[in-house]
């Protein structure tokens, strides 16, 4: 009751109050209003106690060995070019870019390459009776082990890239575009969008840099944005550059105040240190704590109004986003010439003594972070990589951190019911209709949910299911306590798979055309064969008869032949035949006795 | 009266449950007699249809029937972890590893001909399961990218190896590099 409640105090009265404070003119750019979200418990002030911690220091040792698997981004997975046995550097290629949407990866230290092969059984697939929440992600692929040696040596023969001698402001973008491509940077924020490629857009007008992180617990990127934000003003600015938009924008949630007032001092000293000519100031935008304005099309229509329509990228809008994270990868990657090699998690949950936000190598086991938080592996209940409302669960603690990981949450049973409540078998829908107000999309959920579990994909699709960005608003104020995006992910698993069925069944379709060919052609290969025999067997059969007669007539000179005549020569010419062969045949015994 | 009336309500609900039996019965015959078919039809429906035969059988139909027959599921690398884990579900088979002795699981590539180097001679569009080649005797032959599966059988017979097999480009970006190992 509680939370219903709470759910109608925040739509009637809290809402439109924050954003007649939020929307007012001022230092504040105008903002535009939300449909839907809701108000979730934040717990972030726990893994902000205390600053970032780096990875090789003296507080937190290397892992043993780092695994990373091909694929950590959307698009095609990476092809290995190293071989096992094999050494390699800190920063060394070791997977390359192949096919479309593929990313580069990096050896995040120097080390051994224990294996390439099928190394993980991290996450369980399908949604199970009475464990629904789980993603769909791959449990097996292909991974690169590599056996840390702990000196973190980087290749004394790799020369410095050229665009770390010379300042970005002078190199043309295409080089600037090719060294994010390099550094193997993918969408920092979740969904792992090869960055380079959004930053090949044309005609961009606005760029937004999400400092939202709008979902509980995590706090990754707020602690960037205290810590490092000059690195995050500059890393937009070159983005910026790159893709040539004319405005830039940082929106972050109005309850950060320490980030808030970092990217302020930020923005200001950049421009004071070094003006960039022709390029427009870079704009710090808040927008309202609600769950979920860090969305990428939702923050855009906070930031520019504009909404994207469905089946729509935001570039179609002239709009792009970035999260903060990825644009001081971006910084790193086009100043320091550092590949991605490693990204700031949060670690956290009420089954951790001491959470923290970590520097980390990407590929460290989650077990290697959980011990240096404090792990309580009695209190944990579920765990989680991500935040509460969009995080899937993990079985094994050995699952590496991936480039898209922005959270591992340690959740303990206390955690899981602040947002949700999907480990009691959950209630039928009782119609109440309390989804439909909170869906950012606009969607209708019960609607979605009906069809899902009918598996009615042609119903799923006409009501946008594809739309449905998966922020769990819906199952957080469910009074079934119905784990409705767990339904959703699966239906949306199905549509897709029946798609892709779509080119194999295309190819079926072609295969069979070709051999239907083939049969038939061997076909009238035969009957060309049946019809020549034909021919000849008429042709042999008319050459008894009088049939030749009008060949012979008109070859020879002789033109009057009686048929007696001819029948006479014929007989003469078979005599003779008959003669030579008799001939021949008494030769060929005579020789075989004489061989005797 | 009773007991009349018991012995026909006896003999009718035995003869109840003996039709049912019956009727379970032929449900379970019918059953097994018409799995057969759509089950290598489904079977066959989940394989990638590359019609490769990297999996050791001449096409994708066959690789389903001899699935069918108790063949491993792990055998097809065009369709990698993805299809072992439909084949696992539809199969309710527990999953496996993919068996990379028949190949690894490479992202898409479509056949290139190097139009230059070509001499005609049309051995390659008739080693191409799907028509994706065109071209005739003694003229240039070139592929329809849209068409081709990646299955690499046009590459063999190429008396002058004029045939490439290159990913699918990103667009706008120079991603077809060749890199050491």
């Amino acid at each position: 009751m509680s939370r219903i409640s709470r759910s109608l105090l925040i739509k009637k009265v809290i809402k439109p109050f924050l954003f007649r404070l939020a929307g007012k003119p001022g230092w504040l750019s105008p903002i535009h209003a939300l449909p839907g979200g809701i108000f979730p418990a934040p717990n972030k002030q726990v893994s902000l106690q205390q600053k970032i911690v780096g990875m090789p220091s003296a507080q937190l040792a290397m892992p043993s060995q780092l695994i990373l698997p091909l694929k950590q981004h959307q698009g095609d997975d990476a092809v290995p070019v190293v071989r096992p046995g094999q050494y390699v550097y800190k920063r060394q290629l070791i997977a390359a870019a192949s096919g479309h949407g593929s990313v580069n990866l990096h050896a995040p230290t120097s080390g051994l390459i224990t294996a390439i092969d099928h190394q993980l059984a991290a996450v369980n697939t399908r949604p199970q009776p009475g464990r629904p929440w789980q993603q769909s992600i791959d449990p097996r692929q292909t991974a690169i082990v590599i056996k840390t040696d702990g000196n973190d040596l980087t290749d004394p023969e790799l020369p410095l890239p050229p665009l770390s001698i010379t300042p970005w402001q002078q190199r043309p973008t295409d080089q600037l575009r090719q060294a994010v491509f390099d550094a193997g940077i993918c969408g920092l924020g979740g969904a792992g969008f090869p960055t380079a490629i959004k930053l090949s857009a044309s005609s961009i007008k606005t760029l937004i840099i999400n400092g939202a992180e709008c979902e509980p617990y995590i706090t990754a990127d707020e602690a960037l944005m205290r810590e490092y934000a000059d690195e995050i003003v500059e890393g937009s600015q070159i983005i910026q550059t790159i893709i040539g938009a004319q405005d830039c924008v940082i929106g972050i949630e109005e309850n950060k105040h320490e980030a808030i007032k970092a990217i302020q001092s930020a923005i200001a000293g950049l421009e004071a240190a070094n003006p960039v000519s022709g390029l427009s100031v870079v704009k710090l935008v808040l927008v309202p704590a609600i769950y979920p304005s860090g969305g990428e099309k939702q923050l855009i229509r906070i930031v520019t109004g504009i909404q994207p329509m469905s089946g729509q990228r935001p570039s179609d809008v002239g709009v792009l986003c970035h999260s903060v994270a990825t644009a001081r990868a971006v910084f790193k990657a086009i100043t320091d010439g550092e590949p991605l090699i490693s990204r700031v998690t949060t670690v956290t949950g009420s089954a951790l003594r001491n959470p923290v936000n970590v520097e980390v190598l990407i590929g460290t086991p989650v077990s290697h972070l959980l011990q240096f938080a404090g792990f309580d592996s009695s209190a944990l209940e579920r765990l989680l990589v991500g935040g509460p409302l969009m995080g899937y669960a993990v079985d094994d603690l050995e699952t590496p951190v991936l480039k898209t990981s922005n959270c591992l949450l340690a959740a303990s049973q206390q955690d899981i019911q602040s947002v949700e409540a999907s480990s009691i078998p959950h209630r039928d829908c009782i119609r109440c209709d309390f989804c439909a107000p909170v869906c950012p999309v606009k969607l209708q959920p019960q609607t979605l949910y009906f069809s899902s579990r009918h598996q009615r994909h042609d119903s799923a699709v006409k009501n946008g299911i594809l739309d449905c960005i998966e922020c769990g608003a819906c199952a957080a104020v469910c009074p079934s306590h119905i784990p409705l995006v767990a339904y959703y992910r699966d239906e949306k698993a199905l549509i897709h798979e029946e798609a892709d069925c779509g080119e194999s069944s295309r190819w079926q379709a072609l295969f069979e055309k070709h051999q239907q060919r083939q049969a038939d052609n061997v076909v009238a290969v035969q009957q060309r064969k049946l019809e020549k025999l034909q021919h000849k067997l008429v042709s042999i059969a008319e050459g008894e008869n009088p049939g030749k007669e009008p060949v012979v007539e008109s070859g020879s000179p002789v033109s009057h032949k009686s048929a007696e005549q001819i029948k006479r020569e014929i007989e003469a010419a078979v005599a003779r035949t008959r003669a030579r062969k008799a001939e021949l045949l008494s030769k060929a015994d005579a020789n075989k006795d004489g061989g005797q | 009266m009773i007991n009349i009336l018991g012995a026909v309500l006896l003999t009718v609900a035995l003869l109840l449950g003996f039709l049912w039996c019956m009727v379970r019965l032929q449900g379970v015959i019918a059953g097994r007699n018409t799995l057969a078919g759509p089950a290598v039809e489904s079977i066959n429906k989940v394989l990638p249809q590359t019609q490769c035969g990297q999996c050791g059988y001449a096409g994708c139909l066959p690789y389903a029937q001899a699935i069918a027959a108790g063949e491993n599921i792990n055998r097809c690398p065009p369709g990698g972890t993805q299809t072992i884990r439909r084949l696992a579900k539809l199969l309710d088979l527990p999953e496996m590893p993919l068996d990379v002795s028949h190949g690894w699981h490479l992202p898409k590539r479509v056949a290139v001909i190097r139009e230059t180097e070509c001499i005609g001679c049309t051995k390659c569009i008739q080693a191409c399961p799907v028509d994706a080649i065109v071209g005739a005797p003694k003229l240039m032959h070139t592929v329809i990218t849209a068409d081709c599966t990646g299955c690499d059988l046009c590459v063999d017979p190429c008396p002058v190896d004029c045939i490439d097999m290159l990913p699918l480009a990103v667009q706008g970006l120079s991603t077809i590099r060749v890199v050491n190992a």
